[in-house]
C-alpha cells in the first residue's frame, strides 16, 4: 500500500510512534487508508502538518517517539544495513552511521526524539550488532542543548527558559516641621535595595562554577583579576605567559592565573563586579523656608554598581570614528614609566595592545556615586511690598543649579549615572528666573 | 574579499589585512598544546546542493568539486556527512522503504539518490578517492 510519497512517512520509521496517533485520528477522521500498522508506512504526513504540527502532535525531549518494540527495533536495524549495502553496491563506504541527528530535539515539525535508554537499548541490541556485521561504526552523534556551547558554531533558537528571581525593598522617611513661627523645614528619604538570581540556567556542561550563570546575579560581570602592573624585566619573565600578547614588558598589567593552567586566558576570567544596572539607590532632599526665603537640594546616589570604561577612553591607539568625540584620558598622564613606576595607567604603547584591554579589574570600575543633583535658593518678595507695589500676585526671583557636585571613584569626566560610560561628559546647569503671577 | 549584493554579483574588493584584534578575544588557540588531532574537516551532502550544483555549467561544477575536494587545492574536504533519505535539504520527503508492513525491508530501495546523493558523492570522489563518508537520518525542518 504506498500513498502519496510526498508527505510518506518522514526519512524512515523514526515516526512510527507518531504515526500510530496519526493513523488513530485518521480513522477517527474516517480515513480507511490509514494502516492498520500504525502508519508505518503509511500516509502519515498529512501536508497541512508539515509546517503547522499541531502542539499535541509535536515531539516532546525525554521520550521515544519510536515504537520501542522488538520488531520495529529490528526493522530499523536492518533499514540501515540494507542503506550501507546499497550504498557499498555504489561504489560508496559508508564508515559510521549515526542512530538520529539530534535525539533529543523535538521540532514543532515531525521530529524523532529519543531517551537515552532508548538509545541505548537501540544501539546495544539492534543497531550496534547489525552495524558491528558490516564493520561500520556507530556514531553516537550529537545532542542538541537548549543552549549550545561555543564548539556548536551557531546559535541555538531563542526560547523562554531558564529562571531568575528578584526581590528588593523600598522605603521613605519624611520629616515636616517647625521651629518658631517662621522657619519650616523638611527632610526627605528614600533608599531602594533590590537582588537578583538566576536560579536556572542551562549552563554547558563543563562550565567551571566561577563562569556559570547560574546562582549569579542577572548581569554580573566576568573578568580577569588585576593584581597592577609588572614593575620589572625580572617579573615580567616570571610572570604567567599571557594568551593576549607575547609582548609583555615592564608595565604591563599583571592578571592572576585563577585556575593555575599556566596561561592567562579566557579561562582565568572569574566575577569581578557588581551589574551594571542600579540595585541600590537612594536619595535625600532637605531644604527650609524663612519668611520669604527658601533653600531647597536633592542628593542622589547609587553603589554596589559597575561600569566597563571602554578601551577607546582608556587606551592609547584605539580605533575610533572620526567624527565621534572622546574624552580626554587624564590617566595617561601617570602612565608608568621606568621612572614613574607608581603610575596608575599601563606603560604607554605606539600600537593597540591586546594584553591590558582584556576585560579586568582595571577596567570595570566601581560606579558608585553620590550626586548634588538639585539646589534651589528662592526669595518671594514679601506681602507687604507686594501690597504696595500692587502689581502682582506673587513676585520671586530663584536661582538653581543641577549636578552641581557629583562624588565618585571614576575619572571625573565620566557621569557615573548614564548606563554606558562612553557618552556626552555630565553637564551643569545653572538657572536663574522670577516666577511672577498676576 | 568579493562581494555579492543585489545589483552587483562576485565584485573584487580587494585584500583585506588582517588587523590586530582590539576587541576581546572569542576564541585562543593554544598552538603549542596538542589535545585532539583533527581528523579531518568536510561538509554535509544534501539533495538540494546537488540540484543546484546541477544548475551550473559542467565546466563551473567540476572548478567547484575540485575546490572543495581535491588535495591541495582549496578546502581540502576529506570527512563527510550524508542524510539517511530525507532531511532538512531534501527535495521531498521520502524515505528508502514505504511498503506497509514490511519489516524484512525487502522492499528497500534507494533508487531516489540516484538522482541526487549518489552522483554527487560519486562526483566529490573522482577528486578525493579517500573520502570518509558517515550517515544520519535527520528530520526535515521547516523549508
Amino acid at each position: 500500500m504506498k500513498h502519496n510519497k510526498h508527505y510518506a512517512s518522514a526519512s524512515s520509521l523514526r515516526m512510527a510512534e507518531m504515526a500510530a496517533t496519526f493513523a488513530e485520528q485518521q480513522k477517527k477522521e474516517g480515513n480507511e487508508n490509514a494502516g492498520t500498522m500504525g502508519g508505518f508506512f503509511s500516509n502519515i504526513m498529512n501536508p497541512k502538518y508539515q509546517n503547522d504540527l499541531p502542539l499535541d502532535r509535536e515531539g516532546k525531549e525525554g521520550t521515544d517517539m519510536f515504537i520501542q518494540e522488538d520488531r520495529y527495533l529490528q526493522a530499523y536495524a536492518t533499514y540501515f544495513s540494507k542503506f550501507i549495502d546499497a550504498y557499498r553496491i555504489e561504489g560508496i563506504d559508508i564508515f559510521g552511521v549515526m542512530p538520529q541527528n539530534e535525539f533529543n530535539s523535538a521540532q514543532v515539525f515531525p521530529s524523532c526524539c529519543w531517551t537515552a535508554a532508548g538509545l541505548a537499548n537501540f544501539i546495544g541490541k539492534y543497531l550496534g550488532p547489525a552495524m558491528q556485521e558490516q564493520g561500520v561504526e556507530v556514531i553516537f552523534g550529537t545532542m542538541e542543548r537548549r543552549t549550545v556551547p561555543p564548539t556548536y558554531g551557531s546559535q541555538s533558537p531563542y526560547a523562554n527558559m531558564g529562571e531568575t528571581k528578584n526581590h528588593g525593598i523600598d522605603a521613605e522617611l519624611k520629616w515636616n516641621s517647625k521651629i518658631g513661627q517662621h522657619f519650616n523645614y523638611f527632610v526627605k528619604v528614600n533608599l531602594s535595595l533590590s537582588e537578583s538570581r538566576i536560579i536556572e540556567k542551562d549552563d554547558p556542561p563543563a562550565t567551571p562554577i566561577q563562569q556559570q550563570d547560574e546562582g549569579k546575579p542577572i548581569g554580573w560581570q566576568s573578568g580577569l583579576i588585576s593584581t597592577g602592573l609588572y614593575q620589572t624585566w625580572n617579573a615580567v619573565y616570571n610572570s604567567t605567559i599571557s594568551s593576549y600578547s607575547s609582548n609583555l614588558i615592564p608595565g604591563s598589567l599583571s592578571y592572576v592565573d585563577y585556575n593555575g593552567d599556566g596561561i592567562i586566558d579566557v579561562f582565568d576570567m572569574v566575577p569581578i563586579a557588581d551589574p551594571s544596572y542600579a540595585t541600590k539607590t537612594y536619595a535625600f532632599s532637605l531644604g527650609f523656608n524663612w519668611k520669604g526665603f527658601g533653600v531647597h537640594a536633592m542628593f542622589n546616589g547609587m553603589f554596589d554598581i559597575s561600569k566597563y570604561i571602554s578601551d577607546l577612553y582608556l587606551f592609547e591607539y584605539t580605533g575610533h570614528h572620526p567624527l565621534g568625540f572622546q574624552l580626554l584620558n587624564n590617566e595617561q598622564l601617570d602612565a608608568w614609566t621606568p621612572t614613574n613606576t607608581d603610575g596608575e595607567h599601563p606603560a604607554l604603547h605606539l600600537s593597540s595592545n591586546n594584553h591590558d584591554k582584556q576585560r579586568s579589574t582595571y577596567n570595570v570600575r566601581s560606579s558608585a556615586f553620590l550626586r548634588l543633583k538639585t539646589l534651589e535658593v528662592k526669595y518671594k518678595i514679601g506681602k507687604r511690598l507686594q501690597d504696595k507695589i500692587g502689581l502682582f500676585e506673587s513676585f520671586e526671583v530663584y536661582v538653581n543649579g543641577n549636578n552641581l557636585a557629583t562624588w565618585s571613584d571614576l575619572p571625573d569626566e565620566f557621569d557615573p549615572e548614564q548606563s554606558q560610560l562612553e557618552v556626552y561628559p555630565i553637564t551643569k546647569r545653572y538657572n536663574l528666573g522670577l516666577r511672577v503671577s498676576f | 574579499m568579493v562581494s555579492t549584493t543585489v545589483n552587483h554579483a562576485w565584485v573584487d574588493q580587494g585584500t583585506v589585512n588582517p588587523a590586530e584584534a582590539n576587541v576581546e578575544i572569542d576564541v585562543s588557540v593554544s598552538v603549542d598544546k596538542t589535545l585532539q588531532e583533527i581528523e579531518g574537516l568536510g561538509s554535509c551532502f544534501n539533495e538540494l546542493g546537488w540540484t543546484s550544483l546541477s544548475e551550473l555549467s559542467d565546466a563551473d561544477r567540476e572548478s567547484i568539486m575540485q575546490e572543495l575536494f581535491a588535495p591541495g587545492v582549496g578546502a581540502n574536504f576529506t570527512i563527510c556527512r550524508m542524510p539517511v533519505a530525507a532531511n532538512d535539504f531534501s527535495r521531498e520527503w521520502y524515505s528508502y522503504n514505504e511498503t506497509d508492513g514490511d519489516f524484512a525491508m525487502a522492499n528497500f530501495s534507494n533508487d531516489n539518490d540516484r538522482e541526487t546523493l549518489i552522483p554527487f558523492i560519486k562526483s566529490a570522489q573522482k577528486y578525493q578517492p579517500d573520502l570518509a563518508i558517515w550517515a544520519s537520518p535527520c528530520v526535515r525542518h521547516r523549508g
